[in-house]
Parts: structure tokens; C-alpha cells; sequence
């Protein structure tokens, strides 16, 4: 294809794209979920181009393309050992022909924002003329797709299911509802967390929020199981949320969880937590640690301390200690925040993981500058195999990564 | 914070104006019943009730164990007594003070000295 510039400078083929995207966007109005892959390749057809668009399972192991009207459905696909799960974990888009090779084929990782969605397939029977100009138009158009997937999502169950491969329980459906996406990064900072046993969760939740230059992260872990572990973690979170929106400190945002636990709950329920809210702008860190395993912080790549201040007792003790840690961090500093479910967790032999062997295995994904929710997806892996996949409590794990470096290795 | 599902044996002994509570197993999700049992009836009966609950045979507490002690905390004090936890192991002892709980419950390192009559209440 020769670049054949138009008067507004576009090429051509810049203005096919352009045509396409408008057809699109005019067609997702009133799309259901399950109209998105073929609403999508009928605005691609102009181009000769068509999409398997496939999502990531909770447990991140198997992309599972979703169905187009009146075709196959492609077979799921693992992310380890294949290149879409290359895409997929490197954030970076893969080719999937070789050079001269019908139908050209590229793997696109489908983020909504940064939040890893799953990879889009593009294919194609005419080669591009410019493949790195095709490869950015196909990243622009899997960005919209990602963003798309989002907005379609709550409107029917298809899209959910699809991302599902056994039952979810009363209580993961509570807390998944409520948490914020797993991974979302600006241009100054990173965060990403993962949550074990993901169809079951019980009584841990993670939040976070980001405004101007306040970072305020949350991580929680209550009581017992299933659905009464999930209530009690529900109700904390939403009185944390709702101190937070009325502009009330770290210590408040506590004492409001207490309340609500005990105003909520005849009998004693207890939450441990780790609050924090850190000025992007100073490196003032503040924390309160509810009972909590104490927040490692992550400097050049090692685990450098842990972070033992600001300690009081569980939310929901009515626990008046007003002690709130502070630390000053450094830019490119990293907080990794997990509950006891991580530490704790044994393999048959009765072996705990332990803090160490967590600490090391972080600092070996820091070595490879592995995107924060890639970095997630292993450390969740492998307590999970530790115990032989069969966790005994949840294991959530955040990580913060301050730097613009991190922020960027989390989008194509 | 959930553990194991061994079972658990409570055995209730009085001595003097004390009862002592000897539990045997895990205090976890599924198996601290006979503790909250065996607390409800010696609560029952006692106006100022002073508690000591000893650990010494109990492998694992979990987080539904902790808030147990943690309410028989409450209910004795709520009525003019105490508990005391004697003999606590190293497993339990960092679970508690892990969860700051340390702050709360009152952990002696002998039943000797949870029974002392001039320990602080």
C-alpha cells in the first residue's frame, strides 16, 4: 500500500481506521455485552481485518475467546508457554505469523486502561504495508475494545461468565463487586493486587484510591469465612470508603470501621488491616496497622524494612490508640502489602511460606521488571502451589510501585 | 485467617474461686464450640468470674478462635472478673501478637502464675 496522504494529512489507511472506529463507536450504543465481537468485526470488515477477542480467567491461567455469530468459537488458550500469553504478561503486542506468512496475525494485549483484560486476536489476509503503523492502529483499536469490554460488562451476565470457569461463591460475587479493578497505574505510580481463591473468597478485600498527589491504599482481612467473613469485610470497607469520601483521616477512616462492626454485629467480629495514604508530592508515607503483617517496603530492588509502626488492634475492637506510622520513601520506592493468608499458608508437610520466601521471590520479579500485575500473577501462583492449590484461607497481596517506569511496563 | 479442623477438648476444673479451663487441639473455625460451651456455663453461674484458660495442649488458634478470647475477655470483665491465658504456645503467642491482641488478653507464662492470687486484674 503507498502512503497516499489526504489533505488532512492522514494517510488512506488512517482514514479507514478513522471510519471504522466511528462505525464502531455509533454501533456500541445499543449493543448488548455479547454483541461486541460481532458488532466489531462487522465495522472491521472495511479494513479486511477480523478479531478473536479472549479473556483472561479469574485465576489468570487460560484466555477463553469469547463467541462470534455464527462461528466456531476458538479453543481457550494457557498464558504460560504460548505467545497470546506472552501478550497477554508482558503487556507487549506479539506476532503471530512469520514474515510473509497468510493470514498475518498479530496478539494484542487488551487492557482497560492498565487493568489486563485479556488479548485480541487480529487477523488479516493482506499483509500491512506499514506493520508498525498497523501494529499501532491495532493497539488503538484493542485500547477502545478494552475500554468497551468495561462499559458492556454490567449490562448482562456474558461477559462475566466468560471470565469464569467454575461457580463463584455468595461472597466472592460480594467482594469482587466491590473491589476496584485489579491494576491501575497514572503517570507517576503503579498499583496492582490479586486475591486467592478467587471463585471463594472469604474475608479479604483491597481498595485504593488516587487523587492529585494522595495515593491512599487499603488492604483487609476479616474473620472466619465465606459469607459472613465477606459481610464483615463488606461492611468495614464501606465505612472506610465513606470516612475517606468525607475527607477524613487514616485514623477516622479506623475508627469508623469499628463502628460499623460493632453497631452492624451483635456478636464480636474483627478485621485486620492495613491502612496507608502516601503524598506523591513530599514522599510522606502514613499508615495505621490494625493487627495487620506489617507492609514491606521495596527500595533498588530489595525488601529494606517492614513497616512496624502505627500498630493497633483489629477494626471492630473499638481500639482508641492513635498512633499513626509515618516514613518518608523515596521515588522508584515499592510497598508490598499481604495478608496472613499468604504467610501463613502450608504445604502438606506443614511448611509455612513465610515472610523470606516471599520477600525473595518479589525481589527475583524486580529483577526482571515484570509489570506489577505480572509480578502478582506468579507470587499468587506459587503460594497457590505451595499448598498444592488447595488454600486453606485467602491470599491477597497489593503492590505499589511509585515510578512512571512501572507505570509505563503496565500498558501495550 | 482460618486454620486447621483438628477437634478440641475442654476440660473445666475448679480451684479455689478460679476455674480453670485445659483445652486439648486447634481453637479454629469449625472446632471452638466446646470453648464457647465450656465458658457460657462456667459464666453462668459466677458473679466476679476469674477465668484462667490454659493452652498448653491447643496447636493452632485461628482468626474465629481469636475473637472467641477475645469476647470471653469482654464477657468477664463485663462482669467484674477476668481472663487469663497461661502457657500459651509459640504458635498462638504470635498469632496474638501479630494481631496486637497483646494490647487486650492477658497471657501468664505458667498456670502457677495465672492462678496467683496477687496477679494484676
Amino acid at each position: 500500500m503507498t502512503d497516499l496522504r489526504g489533505s488532512d494529512g492522514g494517510t488512506v489507511a488512517d482514514r479507514g481506521w478513522d471510519a471504522a472506529t466511528v462505525d464502531l463507536l455509533r454501533r456500541m450504543h445499543r449493543a448488548q455485552p455479547d454483541d461486541l465481537v460481532p458488532e466489531t468485526n462487522a465495522a472491521l470488515a472495511r479494513l479486511g481485518l477480523r478479531i478473536v477477542l479472549y479473556l483472561i480467567d479469574h485465576e489468570q491461567e487460560r484466555l477463553w475467546a469469547l463467541p462470534d455469530a455464527g462461528k466456531d468459537t476458538s479453543p481457550p488458550v494457557l498464558v504460560d508457554g504460548t505467545v497470546a500469553g506472552r501478550a497477554f504478561t508482558a503487556v507487549r503486542t506479539q506476532a503471530g505469523s512469520r514474515e510473509g506468512e497468510r493470514p498475518y496475525r498479530l496478539w494484542v494485549p487488551m487492557v482497560d486502561g492498565s487493568e489486563r483484560l485479556g488479548v485480541v486476536e487480529v487477523v488479516t489476509d493482506r499483509p500491512p504495508a506499514d506493520p508498525a503503523a498497523f501494529r499501532l492502529h491495532c493497539e488503538t483499536l484493542v485500547g477502545l475494545l478494552g475500554h468497551l469490554v468495561t462499559v458492556k460488562m454490567p449490562y448482562g451476565d456474558g461477559l462475566r461468565i466468560a471470565r469464569r470457569t467454575r461457580p463463584m461463591s455468595p461472597a466472592g460475587e460480594l467482594i469482587l463487586e466491590m473491589l476496584p479493578p485489579l491494576t491501575y497505574s497514572c503517570h507517576r505510580m503503579a498499583i496492582s493486587a490479586v486475591l486467592e481463591p478467587c471463585y471463594d473468597v472469604g474475608g479479604d478485600a483491597y481498595d485504593y484510591a488516587v487523587d492529585g498527589p494522595m495515593a491512599r491504599l487499603s488492604v483487609l482481612d476479616a474473620m472466619g469465612r465465606g459469607l459472613a467473613a465477606g459481610l464483615t469485610s463488606a461492611a468495614s470497607l464501606a465505612a472506610i470508603r465513606a470516612a475517606r469520601r468525607d475527607h477524613q483521616g487514616l485514623y477516622a477512616m479506623a475508627r469508623a470501621a469499628d463502628a460499623a462492626l460493632i453497631e452492624q454485629f451483635p456478636d464480636l467480629r474483627f478485621v485486620t488491616a492495613v491502612l496507608a495514604e502516601l503524598d506523591m508530592d513530599t514522599g510522606l508515607l502514613r499508615y495505621v496497622n490494625a493487627g495487620h503483617p506489617a507492609p514491606m517496603l521495596i527500595r533498588n530492588g530489595r525488601v529494606v524494612k517492614t513497616l512496624d509502626g502505627g500498630r493497633r488492634m483489629p477494626l471492630g475492637l473499638d481500639d482508641s490508640a492513635i498512633e499513626v506510622g509515618q516514613e518518608v520513601i523515596e521515588p522508584g520506592d515499592r510497598l508490598l502489602i499481604h495478608t496472613d493468608g499468604v504467610t501463613e499458608a502450608h504445604n502438606p508437610d506443614g511448611e509455612r511460606f513465610g515472610v523470606q520466601r516471599l520477600a525473595d521471590l518479589t525481589e527475583r520479579c524486580m529483577a526482571d521488571r515484570l509489570p506489577a500485575p505480572e509480578t502478582l500473577r506468579r507470587l499468587a501462583h506459587t503460594v497457590l502451589a505451595h499448598q498444592g492449590g488447595r488454600p486453606s484461607d485467602d491470599a491477597t497481596l497489593l503492590l505499589f510501585e511509585w515510578s512512571p517506569e512501572a507505570a509505563e511496563r503496565t500498558r501495550p | 485467617m482460618t486454620g486447621g479442623d483438628a477437634g478440641l477438648v475442654v476440660r473445666t476444673e475448679r480451684a479455689g474461686d478460679r476455674t480453670v479451663l485445659t483445652a486439648t487441639g486447634s481453637i479454629d473455625y469449625s472446632s471452638s464450640d466446646p470453648l464457647r460451651v465450656a465458658l457460657e456455663s462456667v459464666l453462668a453461674g459466677a458473679r466476679h468470674p476469674h477465668v484462667v484458660l490454659d493452652l498448653h495442649l491447643v496447636e493452632t488458634v485461628d482468626s474465629s478462635g481469636l475473637a472467641l478470647l477475645i469476647a470471653a475477655d469482654g464477657w468477664t470483665r463485663g462482669r467484674g472478673g477476668w481472663l487469663r491465658l497461661a502457657c500459651t504456645p509459640e504458635q498462638v503467642r504470635r498469632v496474638i501478637g501479630s494481631t496486637n491482641l497483646d494490647r487486650r488478653l492477658q497471657l501468664y507464662p505458667t498456670l502457677a502464675a495465672a492462678l496467683d492470687q496477687s496477679g494484676a486484674e
